[in-house]
């Protein structure tokens, strides 16, 4: 992969990535188009309800999509090549499972004790995110290898949301109806900005930002794992120790994401799978492509999410999108994985 | 624990096509997630489906009330003469009881009950939706009490089972509102002191709705809003709506086509509401009502909304904004006091006005 390769991919998804950001800025609930706006802009004529639509209510929205989809992509890219099953994914893992757990668990008890809401409830849901991983990898440790391994691990994930659902349940059976409706919908993801404050959203960009450099950092010692752990070690790659590292890097991005944004899943499955059909394996391509896809993937499904179902005058949680989207994908994925090669 | 939107009263004003949504994409999700994804899609069949809910036990044909409106009521076919062990299944329903006087009659209330303040020491029989039958049949009631949002087909086949007499009125709208506490009155062997409590409640709304009616401002756009987290508000066809309406107000959600549609912040501000009635339940409950309010750091950031300009975001963190009982006049007169610009916590507003 020669660098002139690399910077042109990138550049092509970056520039896909925005035009999915400005059709994301140029609709919403309103009447306000992106004619409009460019129109406005251009003359300077907008007025001061559509500047703070345009730059209170779509340009965070727009942001947040683009960090949490950044983050569920390139994270899942890393889970399909450290776990080596292609069906990874934060959602399916259960690692997202875990982040809203701890998230849930703060929320509905920490929080009155502690009373630190910003960076209580994501240091929560980062320990759930690592305690959901711990399961995972121990499962994978102690499961004989084979080839219904890979099964296992997913068999694992999808337990252990239902048994973190189980426990949200109880906890939302617990709290004023209020508080249930909240939880209702975090559990569902929800890009919704109102009330969140601009450093906070900052905060996380930066974060998911720094993880996905630190995981272009691997990205080598990525493409070499993925030949399998034993050539990997042959080629000098300490291979316990790149997992380790991008696992916890690619949770923290996790945790940030589903800590303010509730669960979203199949972003995580279907871009990766999606990226590697354009430009193949290589992680120091993948993982930066994917993060940026992952970005334009999810601010087209917040926007559907936010204007189509204008008709029932409502709007979805985003997590029903992409699960919309992603549940379809994953049988596939599924399918062709099962298919003797 | 005590206060909450979404089931305290009967017509659950939660979003309706949201939790449909949610709970389509929940079962495609995990299946497992949102086995509490309750009210509404049993409430609408309830209450907006009459076929529905003439196939459920119900033994009782809709009654003309002596009101205009007719009732959708579903009861046992042999009610008591004169019941004294009720259970109460909607915190509207207990406030009708005691305005009744016949509060000492009830013997157990759902988990959300929290008015008068003794009702919370009662034993309880879980949420609305999630009606324990044990813990009712428990407390050996001769009559169970509730509105029909909580008369899922299962809760009325079990009681008819169990051989419980049971009652549920809609309460939907104010009218329905007059005909439940009449029914609940004449079942418990008060009507005349329902009748009277009916005839205050009309004298004083009619006397609000007719000073909102002879003010001479234009009536100002309001917008109801019950939650921030979804931003859900009261569209046509909810109490809330009524309300409003009743209190001078013009809701900017006229058109929807949803009783409680569920909004994003850019809605809001393409609405531009001139007032907002803010109803939100704190996630502590009510009784906090000296907290900070969380709705203040909420609003300012949209400056250029007419109400946070004019200083016209009035929050109230009181159930009996959205609890069809005798006390919703006290939830008229607020919400007439803040449509109309001389509620007392906007005092600074009035200096804009």
């Amino acid at each position: 992969m020669s660098a002139t390769r690399l910077l042109s991919t990138i550049a092509i998804a970056l520039v896909a990535a925005l035009g999915c950001a400005l059709v994301g800025l140029g609709w919403g609930s309103s009447d306000l188009g992106a004619g409009q706006i460019i129109r406005g802009l251009l003359t300077n004529s907008l007025d001061p309800m559509q500047q703070t639509i345009l730059l209170n209510a779509r340009v965070p929205r727009v942001l947040f999509a683009a960090v949490v989809g950044a983050a569920l992509a390139s994270s899942g890219a890393v889970f399909q090549t450290v776990l080596r099953n292609p069906l990874a994914d934060p959602y399916i893992l259960g690692v997202s499972g875990g982040a809203a757990l701890g998230g849930t668990l703060f929320l509905t008890l920490g929080s009155a004790a502690l009373g630190g809401f910003v960076f209580g409830v994501p240091a929560a849901a980062f320990v759930g995110a690592l305690g959901a991983l711990a399961l995972i990898f121990g499962v994978e440790r102690w499961t004989p290898a084979g080839r219904t391994s890979n099964y296992v691990l997913l068999l694992t994930g999808v337990v252990f949301n239902a048994f973190a659902s189980a426990i949200i349940m109880f906890l939302k059976s617990i709290v004023s109806a209020q508080k249930a409706q909240e939880l209702l919908f975090y559990l569902m993801g929800s890009l919704a900005v109102e009330g969140m404050a601009l450093s906070t959203l900052l905060g996380c960009a930066a974060a998911v930002t720094l993880c996905i450099l630190g995981l272009i950092w691997f990205a080598r010692d990525l493409n070499a794992i993925s030949l399998g752990d034993d050539d990997a070690a042959t080629l000098g790659v300490d291979v316990a120790r790149v997992r380790w590292w991008t696992v916890l890097i690619s949770s923290i991005a996790v945790a940030v994401a589903v800590a303010f944004s509730g669960l979203i899943g199949f972003v995580g499955l279907v871009v990766p799978h999606g990226v590697r059909l354009l430009v193949g394996p290589d992680h120091r391509v993948l993982i930066p492509t994917c993060a940026i896809a992952g970005a334009g993937f999810l601010i087209l499904s917040d926007l559907i999410a936010r204007s189509v179902f204008g008709l029932f005058s409502s709007t979805l949680p985003v997590g029903v999108i992409t699960a919309l989207i992603g549940a379809p994908l994953f049988v596939f994925f599924l399918w062709r994985s099962m298919r003797p090669t | 624990m005590n206060s909450n939107l979404s089931e305290q009263s009967m017509r659950a004003p939660t979003p309706g096509k949201s939790h449909f949504f949610i709970a389509l994409a929940a079962a495609l999700l995990t299946g497992s997630i949102l086995a509490g994804c309750e009210p509404t899609s049993t409430a609408k069949q309830a209450s907006s489906n009459g076929a529905s809910e003439s196939t459920q036990a119900s033994k009782v044909a809709p009654k003309d009330d002596p009101g205009t409106t007719t009732l959708r009521v579903v009861a046992s076919q042999t009610l008591p003469t004169n019941p004294q062990r009720v259970v109460t299944l909607a915190p509207n329903v207990t406030e009708v009881i005691f305005a009744l006087g016949a509060g000492e009659r009830i013997v157990a209330v759902t988990r959300y009950d929290d008015y008068p303040a003794k009702v919370k020491k009662l034993p309880k029989i879980g949420g609305i939706i999630d009606v324990d039958l044990e813990a009712v049949l428990a407390q050996k009631p001769d009559l169970v009490l509730g509105t029909s949002a909580g008369s899922d087909g299962n809760l009325v086949a079990k009681l008819e089972k169990s051989k419980i007499p049971y009652l549920f009125v809609q309460m939907n709208t104010l009218e329905e509102t007059y005909g439940g506490i009449q029914k609940f009155g004449d079942t418990l062997g008060l009507g005349e002191k329902a009748a009277e409590i009916r005839a205050d409640m009309q004298s004083k709304i009619d006397a609000i709705a007719e000073s909102a009616k002879s003010a001479d401002q234009p009536k100002p756009r309001v917008m109801l809003v019950y939650g921030h987290d979804p931003l859900v508000a009261a569209g046509p066809g909810s109490f809330g709506h009524e309300m409003l309406e009743l209190a001078g107000g013009a809701n900017v959600l006229a058109d929807s086509p949803n009783p409680y549609p569920v909004l994003d912040i850019e809605k809001i501000l393409s609405l531009n509401p001139e007032r907002i009635i803010d109803a939100t339940i704190a996630p502590d409950g009510p009784d906090k009502v000296d907290a900070p309010s969380p709705t203040g750091a909420f609003w300012a950031k949209y400056s250029t909304l007419s109400a946070v300009k004019n200083n016209q975001v009035h929050y109230f963190d009181d159930p009996v904004l959205h609890r069809p009982a005798p006390r919703l006049v006290e939830g008229l007169e607020i919400m007439h006091k803040a449509i109309r610009g001389d509620a007392q916590n906007s005092a600074d507003a009035l200096k804009d006005d």
